[in-house]
């Protein structure tokens, strides 16, 4: 089993959100704002690279927009594997944090 | 709205992080975002982001390309390991022949870099110019060029007002003066110079200050070393140092050696006004014909140098011989390879030397090309399954160039150790003072760099090509078969090339050394044997030849202005029926009577001088060549003279060679007892006891002379060098060829042990059905024998040409022989097959049952 990196996982969660939208500045001013920080075009590179990879990606290039001199953009599209990926991710997490809110109150009524 | 573009540096940079498949996007990506920051947060804020973008984009990509990179590299780099430690020596020869052949390309390399950086170190090399006179009729001695050096001390006065082009002049004049060091004298060349000297040319000082060093008269910079050998260490500024006569220098400053590479060469440098007060001559007179200073001048950057030259005819003046004697400059860069302008350099000894360079270094590629290609049959497995397992060809083809780039960087290891090692050798054979750190330039090293990327890209690139075309499909199921038509064809023309050159160069060093022994065995027409010579310095003549005839081994001591090896004296000579207008120049020299018999001269007609019948200064003997440019019919009796006619021929001596044999035999007049002139003395002592006899001239010197060492020379010693450069040059072109020789055979050593690896199974066959060692020697070296005859077809016409072309530049010369290129086809056929028959020998030595039985 792969296991997705922090960053992975939330350009994955990011480009579900974005639907039919997702291309690089997309991708990362959504993931930006979410997250309140910088994320560097590099970083991204990286992530979505390894995510095509491993066909949690598909790449798509987008229609010629009239706006952007005529240049074609490349779309990403979370593909069945991805979603299928995320899930088994948010299972584990949910696993993982089910009895956080009582042992995390144990902890901080001590006080 | 104004519209902001990033920054262009920054695009750059981004783009090139990025590999090229996914380049576009990500840059539109990048400028999409930009733009929208600009709109948000306003052009500046928008740069800052996109420069923190780019700067923390570049090491995380670059590092994940990078990983991957290296996780292949090094798997390539072991395999490259194991190979050289497999097969040892293979790859010994390979790192041999590398080694040496770059080696010696980085000699010649410096030599040539020594040599083509004359000059260059000063700040404004190009804008210095030299000051040349071109004076038809009038030749310089001993050649054949009219260009004289020379300037009359009227012209910088009046260039320095009429010529606004020229910045700055100095004339500089080299003049002997005798140093006084405790009790010893010193006779040294000065250099003296104008002020603007220290500004023209870059000589930095250690002490002193350049503006005002050279001011005043007598005042005296020196150079770090002769500073050393006076006051030592300590700083000498201010000090004094005495002369013979009554005038006494002072030292206002010292000056870093001066660069080998400078033609300019001098340990003392005075002030000019110094031989202002020295010689009280009329300095500044109108004659433009005054010559005898050297002139050099800093002309603007932006002045065409043709039509200053135009500018300079207006200064054109009336020769003695009447012809129009005009002023020219030349660049301070071209002066060292000037050969009309009497430069030390030869141009062509450059290109001689490069071309033999590069000769090395391609025997050295075609050594590896010949070895890797060759043991790419024990390799043919790993491509094929590396090919198997989803290597591109282009993956392969990297992997092999990267093998051959490792050997030699190996190479370049070992041979940047051994020029270290060898310069010191290197530099005493070729006579020149070549370091690998103080010439350590930029130039230099991107040289070196440039040389090692060459052999590396030529040696790597047919394995590559070759090795990385096989196909899987055949190399694993065993069909496989290596030596390929083309690929035998391929390493057998460089087999010839290789020896091609060998023999070229073994041809050229047997010409060489035939040309040399020839001049040194040439009848040079005069007894040169236990000859021995050294100069007069005021010593009392008389004296000294008394008390030398005591020694009975002191058979004859004769004085005379010049030597056979170099009269260095010349006039115009006088003779009945001259045309005033006709001013040629002979060569003249001044004896006494027994100069004829200590030289063993031969007459031709008349006779020597002599005593008994009272030639004094009115008796003159010609050489043959005089005689015959001046058209005398009888010369015995003839009127002749120098300037004017003073006296009379009395005999005709043989021509001998007074010059080096580049150079034809020129009219000479010799006269008698012209005393003022007698600066040599030239002592014939018997060849017993040479070592006492030698003591005992000393002891007389030194009793008469005791101000002054005694130095002295044997004149064979000073015939031999007349011909420096040729032996310097013969023993240099001898190693290097020994050089290209040898790196040849290593390879056709690395290629018979191939070959007989290849053929083991077929000598045990022929073993068995009953073949003789001999037969199966000669069968297997039958094709070595066939390219080295090839390779004798290409090489004899080009060894030809090159050294019919050398032996033109001697008036006095051997005819290319025949024989010279047979040796070097049977030197080179020797010296291949004994690099070959042990290998051979090996394999018919094996047991045909060892060979057979693998399988």
């Amino acid at each position: 089993m792969k296991i997705l990196s922090k960053l992975e996982e939330n350009v994955l969660l990011v480009i579900l959100k974005l639907e039919d939208n997702a291309y690089i500045v997309t991708i990362k001013t959504t993931l930006e704002k979410y997250l309140k920080k910088n994320i560097s075009f590099g970083a991204l590179y990286l992530s979505l690279n390894r995510l095509t990879r491993d066909k949690y990606l598909r790449t798509e290039i987008g229609d010629p927009t009239s706006q952007k001199g005529g240049r074609a953009k490349k779309y990403y599209r979370i593909t069945r594997e991805g979603v299928l990926k995320l899930k088994e991710v948010h299972t584990l997490q949910r696993k993982m944090w089910g009895d956080f809110d009582k042992l995390s109150d144990k902890i901080l009524e001590k006080r | 709205m104004k519209k902001y573009k990033p920054p262009r540096l920054g695009q750059k940079l981004f783009t090139l992080t990025f590999p090229t498949s996914e380049r576009r996007y990500f840059t539109e990506g990048i400028e999409e975002a930009f733009e929208l920051k600009v709109k948000e947060k306003g052009c500046a804020c928008a740069l800052l982001w996109y420069w923190k973008e780019v700067l923390f984009s570049i090491p995380l990509v670059l590092f994940t390309n990078l990983f991957w990179g290296i996780t292949m590299f090094s798997n390539y780099l072991k395999i490259a390991f194991r190979l050289i430690k497999r097969k040892k020596l293979f790859s010994f020869v390979n790192l041999l022949g590398l080694t040496i052949g770059l080696a010696s390309s980085f000699l010649i390399l410096l030599y040539v870099d020594f040599e083509l950086n004359y000059d260059k170190f000063h700040k404004n090399t190009d804008n210095i110019y030299r000051v040349y006179m071109h004076q038809p009729g009038n030749l310089v001695r001993g050649s054949s060029t009219d260009l004289w050096v020379t300037t009359p001390p009227i012209l910088k006065p009046t260039w320095e007002k009429e010529l606004p082009e020229a910045e700055k002049i100095a004339n500089i004049n080299f003049y002997d003066v005798v140093f006084k060091k405790d009790e010893l004298l010193l006779d040294e060349s000065v250099l003296f110079a104008d002020p603007e000297f220290l500004e023209i040319f870059t000589f930095p000082l250690i002490y002193g200050d350049p503006k005002t060093a050279l001011n005043e008269p007598f005042s005296l910079l020196l150079t770090e070393q002769t500073a050393v050998k006076y006051f030592g260490k300590e700083n000498p500024i201010g000090k004094i140092i005495p002369t013979s006569g009554e005038h006494q220098y002072k030292v206002t400053g010292v000056l870093q050696n001066i660069p080998k590479n400078s033609h300019l060469q001098f340990d003392y440098l005075g002030s000019f006004n110094t031989l202002y007060t020295l010689f009280d001559r009329d300095w500044e007179t109108t004659n433009w014909l005054n010559n005898g200073l050297d002139t050099y001048l800093t002309l603007g950057p932006n002045v065409d140098l043709k039509q200053f030259d135009e500018k300079l005819r207006k200064y054109d003046v009336e020769g003695f011989s009447g012809q129009t004697w005009t002023f020219h400059v030349q660049p301070l860069k071209d002066i060292h390879f000037n050969r009309a302008t009497r430069g030390q350099g030869d141009i062509r000894y450059i290109y001689i030397f490069s071309a033999i360079g590069l000769f090395i270094l391609l025997i050295a590629c075609f050594n590896f090309i010949n070895l890797s290609t060759a043991r790419s049959a024990t390799r043919v497995k790993e491509v094929g399954v590396r090919k198997v397992v989803g290597a591109y060809r282009r993956q392969l083809a990297r992997q092999l160039m990267g093998e051959s780039f490792l050997f030699t960087l190996i190479a370049l290891v070992f041979s940047l150790i051994s020029v270290i090692v060898i310069l010191p050798a290197f530099n005493s054979l070729i006579g020149k003072e070549l370091s690998l750190f103080t010439f350590l330039n930029l130039k230099l090293i991107l040289g070196i760099i440039g040389i090692t990327f060459f052999v590396g890209l030529i040696s790597g690139s047919y394995p590559a090509l070759f090795i990385s075309s096989f196909q899987p499909v055949r190399i694993l199921k065993g069909h496989f078969k290596i030596s390929s038509r083309g690929s035998r064809l391929f390493r057998n023309a460089l087999v010839v090339v290789q020896f091609a050159l060998s023999i070229i160069m073994i041809v050229s060093t047997i010409t060489l050394y035939n040309q040399l022994h020839y001049i040194r065995s040439k009848k040079l027409g005069y007894e040169k044997n236990h000859i021995l010579t050294f100069y007069t310095r005021g010593i009392n003549r008389l004296a000294l030849k008394r008390d030398l005839l005591e020694k009975p081994e002191i058979m004859k001591v004769s004085y005379s202005s010049g030597l056979p090896t170099r009269i260095g004296w010349s006039n115009t000579p006088a003779w009945k029926g001259k045309d005033p207008d006709d001013n040629p120049f002979f060569y003249r020299l001044s004896v006494d009577y027994d100069f004829f018999d200590i030289y063993g001269l031969e007459m031709m007609k008349g006779r020597k001088f002599s005593q008994e019948l009272g030639d004094r200064g009115n008796a003159y003997i010609l050489n043959e060549s005089a005689v015959k440019s001046l058209d005398f019919e009888d010369p015995i009796g003839q009127p002749f003279g120098f300037w004017k006619i003073t006296g009379t021929v009395v005999g005709v001596v043989k021509d001998f060679h007074f010059e080096s044999l580049h150079k034809p035999i020129t009219p000479l007049g010799i006269g008698i007892l012209d005393s003022r002139n007698f600066s040599n003395v030239s002592v014939k002592i018997s060849s017993q006891n040479i070592s006492s006899t030698i003591n005992h001239i000393k002891k007389t010197w030194e009793r008469l002379n005791p101000r002054y060492p005694f130095e002295f020379s044997f004149i064979d010693q000073r015939i031999d060098e007349m011909y420096r450069t040729e032996q310097k040059m013969a023993a240099g072109f001898n190693y290097f060829a020994l050089i290209a020789i040898f790196i040849a055979c290593l390879g056709l050593f690395g290629l018979a042990s191939f070959i007989t690896e290849q053929k083991t199974k077929e000598i045990g066959i022929r073993k068995i059905l009953g073949a003789t060692a001999p037969k199966i020697i000669s069968l297997l070296t039958k094709e070595f024998i066939l390219l080295l005859a090839l390779a004798n077809f290409f090489a004899w016409p080009l060894a030809w040409l090159g050294m019919n072309q050398w032996l033109k530049s001697f008036a006095y010369r051997i005819d290319l022989s025949v024989v010279s290129f047979l040796l070097a086809a049977v030197i080179a056929f020797f010296i291949a097959m004994l690099s070959v028959s042990s290998q051979f020998a090996r394999a018919t030595r094996t047991n045909p049952a060892d060979s057979l039985r693998y399988e």
